[in-house]
C-alpha cells in the first residue's frame, strides 16, 4: 500500500471519530493519576516503608529481640538497609517527579525513565546482599531452633515472591515509559 | 454527541484526604480554578480536540485503553499549561504532550486481543456515516499503527497528519537524520502490514 493511501485513510478518520469528540465545560477535581504519577507515587510509599524499617530495628538495638553481638550487628545492618532504601527510593521519586512530559520531548522522557530503572537495578546488588545478611544475623542472634529456622525461611520467601512481583511491577511501568 | 470532561485540578502534588485539608486551612489556598486558566484550557482542547481523539484511537488497544489514554492526555495537558511559554507553537506542544503520554501509557495493540480491537471499531468508527469500506481500511490501518514501537508510531502519525521532519524531530528529541531513517522503516514495514492483512481478508 502506498504512503499517498494510507494518508487518505488517516485524513477520513477525523470525520470518522467525529462523534467521539467532546466539549470541555467544566473541570473538577478527580483522583485520576498517570502511570508516571503511579511509579513516582509507589516510590514515595517505599521510601517511608524504609523509614519505618529503620525506625524498627533501631528501637530494636537495645536487644529486646536480637541480643548479643550477632542481635547488634543484626540491628545496625537494618538500619543501614532501611535508611539507604529509603534514601534510593526518595531520589528516584524526585528524579521521576522532576520528568515534565509538556516540556521534554519523547525520547528525553524514555532516556530519564531508563535511567532511574538502571539506578534502581544497581541499588538492588546492594540491598540483596544487605537483607539476606541481616536475615542470616537475625538467626543466629535467635540461636534458631528448626521450627524457628524454618519459620525465618519462610518469611524470607514470601519475603522474596512480593519482591519479586513489586519487582515485575517497576519493570513493567519503566518498560511502558520508555515505549517499550 | 458532547460530553463533559472533567479533568484533574489544583497542585497534584498536594496530599490526598485530611491533610491535604488541613494544608489548605492551614495556608488559607483558594481552590477555585482560575477562570482566565480554565477558559485557556478549554479554548485548546477545542481546537485540537479531533488530533487529541485521533492519536488517543490510533494508541489505544481497547474501548477501556482509548477512555483512559484520553483521560490523561487531557490531564496532562491542564497540569503543563501553565509552563507553556510558547517556545513551540502551541500544536507541536499538544503533539509533545499527546505523545508522551500516549508512549508511556499505551501497550502494543498487538498484544491486544483481537476482540478488543474488534469491540473497539465496532464501537468508535461511526457506521452511520455510510462508508462501510473506509471504516475497514481505518480498523487495518489502526491494527497495523499498533504493531510499531511506540515512538515510530508518534513519529509514523505526525508524518501522516503532514508535519515536516524538523517539527517531528523537535517533539521525539531525535536527530533529523534519525527520523527520516526509521520513518522510512516504519513505513515501509506498514506497508507490509497492511498487503499482508489485506491478502489475509482483515
Amino acid at each position: 500500500m502506498e504512503s499517498e493511501e494510507m494518508k487518505k485513510i488517516w485524513d477520513r478518520t477525523d470525520a470518522r471519530l467525529a462523534s467521539l469528540e467532546t466539549q470541555v465545560k467544566k473541570i473538577s477535581e478527580t483522583r485520576n493519576r498517570t502511570a508516571l504519577d503511579s511509579l513516582a507515587a509507589r516510590y514515595r510509599r517505599y521510601a517511608i516503608l524504609g523509614i519505618a524499617v529503620a525506625l524498627m530495628f533501631a528501637m530494636q538495638s537495645s536487644g529486646r529481640i536480637f541480643s548479643g553481638t550477632y542481635g547488634l550487628i543484626a540491628s545496625l545492618l537494618g538500619v543501614a538497609l532501611g535508611l539507604s532504601c529509603s534514601a534510593a527510593d526518595w531520589w528516584l521519586w524526585r528524579k521521576l517527579g522532576s520528568i515534565d512530559i509538556a516540556r521534554m520531548s519523547v525520547s528525553e522522557v524514555a532516556e530519564r525513565a531508563m535511567a532511574c530503572r538502571r539506578v534502581h537495578l544497581m541499588f538492588m546488588f546492594w540491598s540483596i546482599p544487605l537483607a539476606i545478611a541481616t536475615v542470616t544475623l537475625i538467626a543466629l542472634s535467635l540461636k534458631a531452633t528448626p521450627y524457628m529456622t524454618a519459620s525465618i525461611l519462610t518469611g524470607a520467601a514470601i519475603g522474596l515472591a512480593i519482591g519479586i512481583c513489586q519487582l515485575r511491577r517497576f519493570l513493567a511501568d519503566y518498560r511502558a515509559l520508555a515505549g517499550d | 454527541m458532547t460530553a463533559t470532561i472533567d479533568t484533574t485540578l489544583l497542585c497534584p502534588t498536594l496530599p490526598r484526604g485530611w491533610l491535604r485539608l488541613l494544608m489548605l486551612m492551614a495556608t488559607g489556598a483558594d481552590t477555585a480554578p482560575d477562570p482566565a486558566a480554565e477558559r485557556r484550557f478549554i479554548d485548546l482542547v477545542s481546537r485540537h480536540n479531533a488530533l487529541i481523539t485521533k492519536i488517543c484511537f490510533y494508541f489505544a488497544g481497547s474501548n477501556a485503553d482509548f477512555d483512559d489514554l484520553r483521560q490523561d492526555v487531557m490531564l496532562n495537558l491542564w497540569r503543563g499549561l501553565g509552563s507553556f511559554r510558547g517556545e513551540s507553537s502551541e500544536m507541536t506542544w499538544v503533539y509533545r504532550v499527546c505523545f508522551n503520554t500516549c508512549v508511556s501509557t499505551a501497550k502494543r495493540n498487538a498484544r491486544a486481543s483481537m476482540p478488543s480491537l474488534e469491540d473497539m471499531h465496532a464501537e468508535r468508527l461511526d457506521t452511520s456515516a455510510g462508508g462501510g469500506e473506509t471504516e475497514e481500511r481505518i480498523a487495518l490501518l489502526h491494527r497495523c499503527i499498533g504493531e510499531l514501537n511506540p515512538l515510530d508510531r508518534s513519529m509514523v502519525m505526525m508524518r501522516l497528519d503532514g508535519r515536516a521532519y524538523e517539527e517531528i524531530a523537535e517533539v521525539t528529541g531525535l536527530p533529523r537524520n534519525t527520523v527520516a531513517t526509521r520513518l522510512r522503516r516504519s513505513r515501509q514495514r506498514l506497508a507490509d502490514l497492511m498487503t499482508k492483512y489485506e491478502k489475509d481478508n482483515y
